[in-house]
Protein backbone atom coordinates (compact mmCIF):
# COMPACT_ATOMS: atom_id res chain seq x y z
CA UNK A 1 0.00 0.00 0.00
CA UNK A 2 1.54 3.56 -0.59
CA UNK A 3 2.65 5.50 2.33
CA UNK A 4 0.15 8.21 1.34
CA UNK A 5 -2.77 5.92 1.20
CA UNK A 6 -2.02 4.30 4.10
CA UNK A 7 -1.33 8.02 6.00
CA UNK A 8 -5.21 8.68 4.84
CA UNK A 9 -6.60 5.11 6.44
CA UNK A 10 -4.88 5.63 9.38
CA UNK A 11 -6.68 9.24 9.36
CA UNK A 12 -9.85 7.53 8.87
CA UNK A 13 -9.23 4.84 11.24
CA UNK A 14 -9.23 7.30 13.71
CA UNK A 15 -12.19 9.17 13.27
CA UNK A 16 -13.71 5.97 12.77
CA UNK A 17 -12.71 4.38 16.40
CA UNK A 18 -13.71 8.27 17.90
CA UNK A 19 -17.17 8.08 17.14
CA UNK A 20 -19.38 5.73 18.78
CA UNK A 21 -22.03 3.96 16.35
CA UNK A 22 -23.06 1.93 19.44
CA UNK A 23 -23.37 1.87 22.85
CA UNK A 24 -19.67 0.83 23.24
CA UNK A 25 -16.65 2.66 22.07
CA UNK A 26 -14.93 1.76 19.47
CA UNK A 27 -15.13 -0.66 16.55
CA UNK A 28 -14.97 -4.48 16.17
CA UNK A 29 -12.02 -5.40 13.54
CA UNK A 30 -14.38 -6.86 11.03
CA UNK A 31 -16.45 -3.62 10.72
CA UNK A 32 -12.75 -1.82 10.40
CA UNK A 33 -12.13 -4.22 8.06
CA UNK A 34 -15.42 -2.98 5.81
CA UNK A 35 -14.75 0.66 6.10
CA UNK A 36 -10.37 0.36 5.35
CA UNK A 37 -10.13 -2.75 3.22
CA UNK A 38 -8.65 -6.13 4.26
CA UNK A 39 -4.64 -4.23 5.14
CA UNK A 40 -7.04 -2.43 7.95
CA UNK A 41 -4.11 -3.84 10.75
CA UNK A 42 -1.85 -2.06 8.87
CA UNK A 43 -3.72 1.04 8.66
CA UNK A 44 -3.82 0.17 12.55
CA UNK A 45 -0.50 0.35 12.75
CA UNK A 46 0.03 3.33 11.65
CA UNK A 47 -3.02 5.20 13.60
CA UNK A 48 -1.37 3.69 16.81
CA UNK A 49 1.85 5.98 15.82
CA UNK A 50 -0.12 9.20 14.90
CA UNK A 51 -2.96 8.40 18.31
CA UNK A 52 0.52 8.66 20.26
CA UNK A 53 1.55 11.96 18.84
CA UNK A 54 -1.90 12.91 20.32
CA UNK A 55 -1.57 11.43 23.60
CA UNK A 56 -3.50 8.53 22.68
CA UNK A 57 -3.47 5.02 22.32
CA UNK A 58 -5.35 2.34 20.88
CA UNK A 59 -5.86 -0.98 22.65
CA UNK A 60 -7.37 -4.56 21.40
CA UNK A 61 -9.54 -5.93 23.44
CA UNK A 62 -9.66 -10.10 22.72
CA UNK A 63 -12.91 -11.73 21.86
CA UNK A 64 -13.70 -13.84 24.96
CA UNK A 65 -14.54 -16.64 22.36
CA UNK A 66 -11.90 -15.92 19.71
CA UNK A 67 -9.03 -14.28 21.45
CA UNK A 68 -6.61 -14.61 18.54
CA UNK A 69 -9.52 -13.14 15.81
CA UNK A 70 -8.51 -9.52 15.25
CA UNK A 71 -11.75 -9.28 13.46
CA UNK A 72 -13.59 -10.32 16.35
CA UNK A 73 -11.46 -8.36 18.66
CA UNK A 74 -13.01 -4.67 19.63
CA UNK A 75 -10.24 -1.85 18.38
CA UNK A 76 -10.82 1.43 21.02
CA UNK A 77 -9.01 4.38 21.54
CA UNK A 78 -8.04 5.20 24.71
CA UNK A 79 -6.42 8.45 26.60
CA UNK A 80 -2.40 7.21 27.60
CA UNK A 81 -2.70 9.55 30.76
CA UNK A 82 -4.28 8.31 33.64
CA UNK A 83 -7.58 10.27 34.89
CA UNK A 84 -6.50 13.50 36.68
CA UNK A 85 -8.12 14.10 39.92
CA UNK A 86 -10.49 17.07 37.55
CA UNK A 87 -11.03 14.79 35.21
CA UNK A 88 -12.68 11.53 37.56
CA UNK A 89 -15.74 13.72 39.03
CA UNK A 90 -17.12 13.74 35.55
CA UNK A 91 -16.44 10.11 35.02
CA UNK A 92 -18.63 8.37 38.14
CA UNK A 93 -19.74 9.49 41.18
CA UNK A 94 -17.55 9.01 43.97
CA UNK A 95 -19.30 6.76 45.84
CA UNK A 96 -19.68 4.42 42.09
CA UNK A 97 -15.37 4.55 41.61
CA UNK A 98 -14.79 3.51 45.85
CA UNK A 99 -17.83 0.93 44.66
CA UNK A 100 -16.04 -0.35 41.71
CA UNK A 101 -12.39 -0.40 43.34
CA UNK A 102 -14.09 -2.30 46.04
CA UNK A 103 -15.50 -5.19 43.79
CA UNK A 104 -12.16 -5.33 41.56
CA UNK A 105 -10.15 -5.87 44.75
CA UNK A 106 -11.92 -8.85 45.78
CA UNK A 107 -12.15 -10.18 41.89
CA UNK A 108 -8.39 -9.98 42.12
CA UNK A 109 -8.26 -11.58 45.43
CA UNK A 110 -9.85 -14.05 44.63
CA UNK A 111 -8.46 -14.93 41.51
CA UNK A 112 -11.19 -13.46 38.60
CA UNK A 113 -14.59 -13.80 40.25
CA UNK A 114 -16.75 -13.21 42.99
CA UNK A 115 -19.90 -14.27 44.48
CA UNK A 116 -22.73 -11.27 44.26
CA UNK A 117 -24.18 -11.63 47.40
CA UNK A 118 -20.42 -11.48 48.68
CA UNK A 119 -20.40 -7.87 46.96
CA UNK A 120 -23.69 -7.00 47.97
CA UNK A 121 -22.56 -7.51 51.19
CA UNK A 122 -19.14 -5.62 51.00
CA UNK A 123 -20.82 -2.64 49.46
CA UNK A 124 -24.03 -2.88 51.36
CA UNK A 125 -22.22 -2.16 54.58
CA UNK A 126 -21.07 1.24 53.32
CA UNK A 127 -24.38 2.51 51.20
CA UNK A 128 -28.24 1.61 51.21
CA UNK A 129 -29.30 -1.49 49.31
CA UNK A 130 -30.80 0.64 46.52
CA UNK A 131 -27.89 2.54 46.12
CA UNK A 132 -25.72 -1.25 45.49
CA UNK A 133 -28.17 -2.14 43.24
CA UNK A 134 -28.08 0.82 40.90
CA UNK A 135 -24.34 1.26 41.06
CA UNK A 136 -23.59 -2.56 39.89
CA UNK A 137 -26.39 -2.41 37.08
CA UNK A 138 -24.97 1.34 36.28
CA UNK A 139 -21.23 -1.01 36.29
CA UNK A 140 -22.58 -3.66 34.45
CA UNK A 141 -24.40 -1.11 31.71
CA UNK A 142 -20.62 0.62 31.18
CA UNK A 143 -18.92 -2.33 30.85
CA UNK A 144 -17.02 -2.31 34.44
CA UNK A 145 -18.23 -5.74 35.58
CA UNK A 146 -20.77 -8.61 34.57
CA UNK A 147 -22.79 -11.07 36.52
CA UNK A 148 -22.98 -14.68 35.04
CA UNK A 149 -25.35 -17.07 37.50
CA UNK A 150 -24.65 -14.87 40.70
CA UNK A 151 -20.81 -14.83 39.81
CA UNK A 152 -19.51 -11.41 39.53
CA UNK A 153 -16.13 -10.77 36.80
CA UNK A 154 -14.45 -7.80 35.44
CA UNK A 155 -15.48 -6.86 31.73
CA UNK A 156 -13.88 -5.72 29.41
CA UNK A 157 -13.42 -2.13 30.52
CA UNK A 158 -11.85 -2.74 33.37
CA UNK A 159 -9.29 -5.35 31.82
CA UNK A 160 -8.96 -2.61 29.67
CA UNK A 161 -8.73 0.49 31.40
CA UNK A 162 -7.79 -0.30 34.72
CA UNK A 163 -3.93 -1.31 35.45
CA UNK A 164 -4.46 -3.42 38.12
CA UNK A 165 -1.20 -4.29 39.45
CA UNK A 166 -0.61 -0.40 39.77
CA UNK A 167 -3.67 0.16 41.70
CA UNK A 168 -3.12 -3.33 44.31
CA UNK A 169 0.12 -1.73 44.83
CA UNK A 170 -1.27 1.53 45.75
CA UNK A 171 -3.65 -0.23 48.24
CA UNK A 172 -0.90 -1.73 49.91
CA UNK A 173 1.16 1.07 49.86
CA UNK A 174 -1.97 3.45 50.97
CA UNK A 175 -1.54 5.07 54.33
CA UNK A 176 -4.22 6.86 56.20
CA UNK A 177 -2.51 9.68 57.72
CA UNK A 178 -0.83 10.74 54.25
CA UNK B 1 18.69 3.89 80.37
CA UNK B 2 16.54 7.07 79.91
CA UNK B 3 13.52 7.45 77.70
CA UNK B 4 15.39 8.86 74.67
CA UNK B 5 17.88 5.89 74.60
CA UNK B 6 14.48 3.87 75.14
CA UNK B 7 13.25 5.23 72.21
CA UNK B 8 15.63 4.35 69.70
CA UNK B 9 16.49 1.10 71.03
CA UNK B 10 13.19 0.27 69.84
CA UNK B 11 13.49 1.33 66.89
CA UNK B 12 17.08 -0.71 66.25
CA UNK B 13 14.66 -3.93 67.47
CA UNK B 14 11.61 -3.49 64.80
CA UNK B 15 13.08 -5.74 62.29
CA UNK B 16 13.67 -8.51 64.83
CA UNK B 17 10.09 -7.91 66.24
CA UNK B 18 8.70 -7.70 62.32
CA UNK B 19 10.50 -11.05 61.73
CA UNK B 20 9.24 -12.68 64.80
CA UNK B 21 5.45 -11.44 64.23
CA UNK B 22 5.41 -11.08 61.24
CA UNK B 23 2.02 -9.04 59.98
CA UNK B 24 2.06 -5.81 57.45
CA UNK B 25 5.20 -3.81 57.56
CA UNK B 26 3.27 -0.63 56.26
CA UNK B 27 1.85 -0.79 59.76
CA UNK B 28 5.20 1.00 60.47
CA UNK B 29 5.30 4.62 59.73
CA UNK B 30 8.94 5.21 58.57
CA UNK B 31 8.47 8.64 58.19
CA UNK B 32 7.57 8.77 61.70
CA UNK B 33 10.40 6.80 63.07
CA UNK B 34 12.87 9.10 61.07
CA UNK B 35 11.02 11.90 63.11
CA UNK B 36 11.65 9.92 66.74
CA UNK B 37 15.82 9.33 65.43
CA UNK B 38 16.05 13.60 65.13
CA UNK B 39 14.09 14.19 67.94
CA UNK B 40 15.82 11.48 70.89
CA UNK B 41 19.34 12.53 70.25
CA UNK B 42 21.50 11.72 73.08
CA UNK B 43 23.92 14.41 75.14
CA UNK B 44 26.82 11.86 74.49
CA UNK B 45 27.77 12.86 71.07
CA UNK B 46 29.47 9.42 70.32
CA UNK B 47 26.26 7.02 72.23
CA UNK B 48 24.06 9.70 70.06
CA UNK B 49 25.49 8.49 66.97
CA UNK B 50 25.82 5.00 67.50
CA UNK B 51 22.44 4.66 68.23
CA UNK B 52 21.41 6.94 65.50
CA UNK B 53 23.25 4.64 62.68
CA UNK B 54 21.76 1.72 64.24
CA UNK B 55 18.30 3.00 64.19
CA UNK B 56 18.97 4.49 60.67
CA UNK B 57 19.76 0.58 59.58
CA UNK B 58 16.70 -0.76 60.85
CA UNK B 59 14.32 1.41 59.54
CA UNK B 60 16.53 0.74 56.05
CA UNK B 61 15.87 -2.89 56.99
CA UNK B 62 11.85 -1.96 57.60
CA UNK B 63 11.83 -0.46 53.94
CA UNK B 64 13.83 -3.31 52.79
CA UNK B 65 10.94 -5.43 53.89
CA UNK B 66 8.26 -3.10 52.56
CA UNK B 67 9.68 -3.28 49.47
CA UNK B 68 9.53 -7.28 49.23
CA UNK B 69 6.64 -7.62 50.63
CA UNK B 70 4.85 -5.21 47.94
CA UNK B 71 6.99 -7.53 45.20
CA UNK B 72 5.54 -10.74 47.06
CA UNK B 73 1.91 -9.14 46.44
CA UNK B 74 2.58 -8.20 43.16
CA UNK B 75 3.54 -11.29 42.25
CA UNK B 76 1.13 -13.35 42.93
CA UNK B 77 -0.64 -11.56 45.59
CA UNK B 78 1.16 -13.90 48.33
CA UNK B 79 -0.27 -11.74 51.25
CA UNK B 80 -2.88 -12.19 53.32
CA UNK B 81 -5.52 -11.13 51.35
CA UNK B 82 -7.65 -10.07 54.17
CA UNK B 83 -5.34 -7.89 55.01
CA UNK B 84 -5.50 -5.91 51.71
CA UNK B 85 -9.34 -6.40 52.17
CA UNK B 86 -9.38 -4.90 55.50
CA UNK B 87 -7.31 -1.65 54.38
CA UNK B 88 -9.87 -0.99 51.63
CA UNK B 89 -13.30 -1.45 54.01
CA UNK B 90 -11.35 1.54 56.35
CA UNK B 91 -10.04 3.80 53.50
CA UNK B 92 -12.31 6.37 52.67
CA UNK B 93 -14.08 6.43 49.73
CA UNK B 94 -12.39 9.60 48.34
CA UNK B 95 -9.19 7.94 48.51
CA UNK B 96 -10.45 4.78 47.42
CA UNK B 97 -11.66 6.41 44.35
CA UNK B 98 -8.06 8.41 43.80
CA UNK B 99 -6.07 5.84 43.54
CA UNK B 100 -8.69 3.90 41.12
CA UNK B 101 -8.90 6.72 39.05
CA UNK B 102 -4.62 7.44 38.81
CA UNK B 103 -4.83 4.06 37.88
CA UNK B 104 -7.82 4.32 34.84
CA UNK B 105 -7.00 5.88 31.06
CA UNK B 106 -10.46 5.82 30.03
CA UNK B 107 -11.25 5.11 26.27
CA UNK B 108 -12.40 7.41 24.45
CA UNK B 109 -15.65 8.36 22.10
CA UNK B 110 -17.88 10.72 21.02
CA UNK B 111 -21.42 10.20 20.43
CA UNK B 112 -22.95 11.87 17.14
CA UNK B 113 -26.14 14.16 17.57
CA UNK B 114 -28.25 13.37 14.29
CA UNK B 115 -29.70 16.82 13.12
CA UNK B 116 -33.45 14.79 14.10
CA UNK B 117 -31.79 14.87 17.22
CA UNK B 118 -30.95 18.69 16.81
CA UNK B 119 -34.06 19.92 15.51
CA UNK B 120 -35.72 18.53 18.80
CA UNK B 121 -33.37 20.26 20.86
CA UNK B 122 -34.29 23.14 19.30
CA UNK B 123 -37.88 22.63 19.55
CA UNK B 124 -37.42 21.94 23.05
CA UNK B 125 -35.56 25.47 23.80
CA UNK B 126 -38.22 27.36 21.89
CA UNK B 127 -40.87 25.83 24.35
CA UNK B 128 -39.22 25.76 27.73
CA UNK B 129 -39.73 28.76 30.12
CA UNK B 130 -36.19 30.26 31.39
CA UNK B 131 -35.06 29.52 34.86
CA UNK B 132 -37.23 31.50 37.25
CA UNK B 133 -38.53 33.72 34.38
CA UNK B 134 -35.39 35.48 35.01
CA UNK B 135 -35.42 38.49 32.23
CA UNK B 136 -31.65 38.14 31.52
CA UNK B 137 -32.53 34.50 29.96
CA UNK B 138 -35.28 36.28 28.41
CA UNK B 139 -33.80 37.02 25.06
CA UNK B 140 -32.62 33.23 24.59
CA UNK B 141 -36.51 32.42 24.83
CA UNK B 142 -37.84 35.09 22.61
CA UNK B 143 -34.77 35.00 20.36
CA UNK B 144 -35.34 30.82 20.13
CA UNK B 145 -39.56 31.64 19.52
CA UNK B 146 -38.73 33.46 16.29
CA UNK B 147 -36.15 31.12 15.13
CA UNK B 148 -37.61 28.07 15.52
CA UNK B 149 -40.77 29.22 13.53
CA UNK B 150 -38.28 29.59 10.63
CA UNK B 151 -37.19 26.74 11.41
CA UNK B 152 -32.97 26.07 11.67
CA UNK B 153 -33.26 22.86 8.98
CA UNK B 154 -34.94 24.97 6.32
CA UNK B 155 -33.08 25.71 2.65
CA UNK B 156 -33.36 29.06 4.16
CA UNK B 157 -30.66 27.99 7.43
CA UNK B 158 -28.66 25.90 5.44
CA UNK B 159 -27.91 28.94 3.14
CA UNK B 160 -27.54 31.22 6.03
CA UNK B 161 -25.29 28.56 8.03
CA UNK B 162 -23.30 28.41 4.90
CA UNK B 163 -22.90 31.57 3.95
CA UNK B 164 -21.57 32.30 7.85
CA UNK B 165 -19.07 29.92 6.98
CA UNK B 166 -18.00 31.92 4.20
CA UNK B 167 -17.61 35.05 5.93
CA UNK B 168 -16.58 34.13 9.33
CA UNK B 169 -15.51 30.82 9.81
CA UNK B 170 -13.25 29.73 6.65
CA UNK B 171 -10.58 32.31 6.58
CA UNK B 172 -9.93 31.66 10.22
CA UNK B 173 -9.10 27.60 9.77
CA UNK B 174 -7.45 28.44 6.69
CA UNK B 175 -5.11 30.72 8.83
CA UNK B 176 -5.14 28.81 12.21
CA UNK B 177 -6.23 24.96 11.17
CA UNK B 178 -8.20 25.07 14.52
CA UNK B 179 -10.48 27.90 16.16
CA UNK B 180 -11.47 27.31 20.13
CA UNK B 181 -15.02 26.77 19.90
CA UNK B 182 -15.49 29.04 23.01
CA UNK B 183 -13.54 31.86 22.45
CA UNK B 184 -15.34 32.04 18.73
CA UNK B 185 -18.91 31.75 19.92
CA UNK B 186 -18.17 34.63 22.35
CA UNK B 187 -17.18 37.05 19.39
CA UNK B 188 -21.19 37.05 18.65
CA UNK B 189 -24.16 38.44 19.87
CA UNK B 190 -26.45 35.34 18.81
CA UNK B 191 -24.36 32.76 20.73
CA UNK B 192 -27.01 30.35 20.20
CA UNK B 193 -27.46 31.08 16.68
CA UNK B 194 -23.95 30.78 16.17
CA UNK B 195 -23.62 27.40 18.25
CA UNK B 196 -26.48 26.03 15.67
CA UNK B 197 -24.55 27.06 12.69
CA UNK B 198 -21.47 25.28 13.84
CA UNK B 199 -23.31 21.89 15.16
CA UNK B 200 -25.07 21.99 11.93
CA UNK B 201 -21.86 22.52 9.59
CA UNK B 202 -19.84 20.00 11.91
CA UNK B 203 -23.06 17.37 11.40
CA UNK B 204 -22.87 18.00 7.60
CA UNK B 205 -19.02 17.59 7.37
CA UNK B 206 -18.16 20.92 6.49
CA UNK B 207 -16.14 21.89 9.94
CA UNK B 208 -14.92 18.84 12.62
CA UNK B 209 -15.29 20.29 16.24
CA UNK B 210 -12.91 18.34 18.53
CA UNK B 211 -12.40 17.71 22.13
CA UNK B 212 -8.70 17.46 23.81
CA UNK B 213 -9.56 14.70 26.29
CA UNK B 214 -6.86 15.79 27.95
CA UNK B 215 -7.62 19.71 28.65
CA UNK B 216 -11.25 19.86 27.95
CA UNK B 217 -10.81 22.21 25.26
CA UNK B 218 -13.35 22.23 22.16
CA UNK B 219 -11.74 23.05 18.82
CA UNK B 220 -13.27 23.78 15.72
CA UNK B 221 -11.73 22.61 12.51
CA UNK B 222 -11.54 21.67 9.30
CA UNK B 223 -13.07 18.24 8.72
CA UNK B 224 -10.97 15.55 9.77
CA UNK B 225 -10.25 13.37 6.38
CA UNK B 226 -12.56 15.66 4.00
CA UNK B 227 -15.50 13.55 3.97
CA UNK B 228 -19.31 14.09 5.22
CA UNK B 229 -18.19 12.31 8.48
CA UNK B 230 -18.35 14.85 11.18
CA UNK B 231 -18.96 15.09 15.09
CA UNK B 232 -20.95 17.99 16.05
CA UNK B 233 -21.42 18.61 20.51
CA UNK B 234 -23.71 19.70 22.68
CA UNK B 235 -24.51 23.37 22.68
CA UNK B 236 -24.36 25.40 25.58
Amino acid sequence: MAEEELQKKAIKALRLLLIETSSLPGLKGWELKKHLGKDYLEAIKVASLEADRLGMKIAIIPDDEAPKDFEKARFVLMTKEPLSEADYSRWLRIEEIASLAMILVEISLRGGSVPLEVVMRILTEKLPRWRVNQIIAKLERLGYIKEENGIVFKDWRSKVEIDETGFIKDIILYRQDK
Amino acid sequence: MNGKEEELKKIIELPEVLKKVGGDPFAINVEELLKKINENKLKDRVISLKYESQALNSVSIVIEKQEEWVLDALKGLKIDPQLIKEKVKQMPFKDLGLILAKHTTPALGIKRISRERIKMAVEYLGLIEPWGRKPSLGSVSRHESEYTQSIVFDKKFEEEAMEFYEKSLKQELEKFKTVPYKEFIERFNEKLKIAFYIAYLSNIGVISVLRNPLTGETLISNPLGGEFESVAIPFG
